[in-house]
């Protein structure tokens, strides 16, 4: 009996763990979503698209090998700057030319960009799934009855520490403030001086580098094809959303909370389908359908939805 | 979408260019080679998932990234009731597309509150949800991709009389459209679609208007499934994935969502062009590549032309019927025996 309770403890805190972890990466690519939005008001339907070339940039480095020891710092280094140089173009090449459309439009033309990686990527690199070495070290801790990998704490802390910088980032530079100014009113911001092209480069900049360093950190555990990074942009809607695609601490938040329901649950209808076979769902997959539910709860939950059937209602209350 | 005949020239044009598409969808596939009838084939059943995007984006103003999911739904059930439960093919067209009625109605869930981008988020997710929990279990024969067989009825086995009927089933969707467009619940729509506020001070009730709009989406997007199946004899789910979705989209950008032509045109490219691609100079195969030219076609669309290819080919019939109408007048002129000739 206690040992019974002593396994399910056990169980239970390694299914919190891997919820955490993978709740980490949701929200670091959440984050990537979040800068975009910030500064241009694009929803970015790409991002996940372009975190997979620039994690195939990192691969194909590290293939080729430069010695490891020096090699893999070096092959993120060059992901990060494929992910700007990715950011850079997708504004330049096909944000500018729409400046003048509704961000309705720019965001549609974001899945012509996604359509295009994902297409581009099966022709560069094939369409077999490949593995992707780890940039941090391979050990493991024992914390209770758990084992955590460096890997896995290498996760979490970039996780946290690139959503204090974005803030504080936001919240405490100039260049900072200039992005607030341009999403709060883009017209008033060009009246004061602030470059508005140089504050949506730098966004589309800047969600290309956290998508590479997003990337290169889940694929080890993900595996790197063209398209599981590049639908987990669900998962980082999910995560952005809960932020209202603004709040970075938030995104973190709901990240985390999104990975931790989606492991208990997929742990615990596994367990129990294990004597219960159903032929006609494929509950390995349940994290899809949780990051729906999480979506359509959050946007209901909204109290002040963007739109103008809201704004209808309101008024003629 | 101010593509409404206005008067008999108007009329009388529009019914020309029409029976010249019928005579032309009747004419070419005979000339066709196997190969090529059935990517026409495969183009008709996109065709009509494009019109259900129509419906959607044209009709209402609302976005979805579910319509390979709707057309799974439609396809697998469609599956299910031949192979399982020995209902004909023709009874099953309209069941596959009937059940992707209730699911296109859950996808339209968050429209209660948001609209446009947020509501293209949850679609995208719920579409992927579909496909990755339902599509590939061992009911629907797994996942190597192997699906649940559709067998054809014997009428419906050849080639050729495959594409008739899937032919008259478009044709026939695309006037129930239409009819629909002008029709109260139509018009309901449109007024949705300009203006909420405006469509909700005049009693029309908004949310309904977009949960019929997937509705009837999703039944035509689920009917669509079923061609497609039909055609491969097989209903796949590795065929109705989130890429398929976004690729409809992005044809369906390329050719045109404000009208019915706009959906046959992208239906009509999605498959005949990889055939053109791979024609190119120094391309072995279209593969993959035909990815890269939708998704550049889908920018390009947007930065040049966001109403698509149909809205030339609508510029073109103003002119033409123009050009009739200068004709009309001078007969008319000539007959009343005048000789200065108005326009």
């Amino acid at each position: 009996m206690t040992g019974d309770r002593e396994i399910t403890l056990e169980l239970l805190l390694a299914t919190l763990v891997l919820g955490i972890v993978q709740g980490a990466v949701n929200a670091l690519l959440g984050a990537g979503i979040v800068a975009v939005y910030r500064g241009t008001g694009v929803i970015n339907f790409a991002h996940g698209a372009m975190a997979m070339v620039s994690t195939y940039v990192f691969a194909s480095l590290v293939d080729h090998g430069a010695p490891s020891f020096l090699g893999i710092p070096l092959a993120l280094v060059v992901a990060v700057l494929a992910g700007i140089a990715l950011g850079v173009a997708v504004d330049v090449l096909v944000m500018r030319p729409l400046a003048r459309q509704s961000a309705l439009v720019r965001i549609i033309a974001t899945l012509g960009v996604l359509y295009v990686l994902q297409s581009l990527a099966i022709i560069a690199w094939g369409g077999a799934t490949r593995s992707v070495q780890q940039i941090f070290p391979t050990g493991a801790h024992a914390i209770g009855p758990v084992d955590i990998s460096d890997n896995e704490i290498g996760i979490l802390v970039v996780a946290v520490l690139l959503a204090v910088l974005l803030t504080l980032f936001y919240h405490r530079t100039r260049f900072g403030t200039a992005i607030r100014a341009v999403a709060s009113s883009r017209d008033a911001a060009t009246l004061v001086g602030i470059r508005v092209k140089w504050v949506t480069a730098a966004s589309w900049a800047l969600g290309g580098a956290t998508g590479a360093v997003a990337g290169v950190l889940v694929a080890p555990s993900l595996g790197l094809n063209s398209y599981i990074l590049t639908l987990l942009v669900i998962q980082a809607f999910a995560a952005a959303l809960t932020g209202r695609l603004e709040s970075l601490a938030l995104a973190l938040a709901g990240g985390v909370g999104l990975g931790v329901v989606t492991s208990i649950v997929s742990t615990y209808l596994s367990q129990w389908l294990a004597s219960h076979p159903l032929s006609w769902i494929n509950i390995g997959n349940i994290g899809n359908g949780i990051a729906f539910l999480w979506i359509i709860a959050l946007l209901l939950a909204w109290r002040r939805p963007a739109t103008t059937l809201a704004r209808a209602e309101g008024s003629s209350l | 979408m101010s593509t409404q005949p206005r008067d008999s020239v108007d009329r009388a044009v529009r019914a020309a260019l029409i029976g010249l598409f019928v005579l032309a969808a009747l004419v070419v596939p005979t000339m066709l080679s196997a190969s090529n009838l059935f990517l026409l084939s495969a183009g008709i059943a996109y065709a009509v998932a494009v019109l259900s995007l129509v419906v959607l984006v044209g009709l209402v103003g609302q976005f979805s990234l579910a319509q390979a999911a709707f057309m799974g739904v439609g396809a697998l059930t469609a599956a299910h009731l031949v192979n399982d439960a020995h209902v004909p093919f023709l009874l099953a067209v309209p069941l596959g597309g009937l059940a992707a009625v209730p699911v296109g109605m859950c996808a339209a869930i968050p429209a209660l509150r948001v609209r446009g981008v947020y509501l293209a988020v949850a679609t995208l997710a719920f579409g992927q949800a579909l496909q990755s929990l339902f599509f590939q279990t061992a009911v629907n024969g797994g996942s190597a991709g192997g699906g649940v067989p559709l067998p054809r009825p014997a009428g419906l086995g050849g080639a050729m009389q495959y594409y008739w009927f899937e032919l008259a089933v478009m044709l026939g969707m695309i006037a129930f459209v239409c009819m629909f467009r002008t029709r109260r619940a139509g018009r309901n729509l449109a007024a949705v679609r300009e203006s909420e506020a405006a469509a909700l001070s005049v009693g029309i009730s908004v949310v309904w208007a977009k949960v019929g709009a997937f509705a009837l989406s999703a039944f035509i997007a689920g009917v669509a499934g079923v061609l497609y199946a039909g055609l491969n004899e097989v209903a796949s789910g590795a065929a109705f994935t989130s890429f398929d979705s976004i690729g409809l989209m992005a044809v369906g950008v390329i050719g045109g969502l404000g009208s019915a032509a706009g959906a046959v045109i992208a239906g009509v490219l999605k498959t005949m062009a990889p055939v053109l691609i791979a024609k190119l100079p120094g391309v072995a195969a279209a593969g993959d590549l035909v990815g890269v030219v939708f998704g550049v076609g889908l920018i390009v669309q947007m930065v040049t032309a966001p109403l698509g290819i149909a809205s030339q080919l609508l510029r073109a019939e103003q002119r033409i019927a123009a050009r009739v109408r200068v004709a009309v007048a001078h007969r008319r002129a000539a007959a009343a025996g005048t000789l200065e000739v108005p326009g």
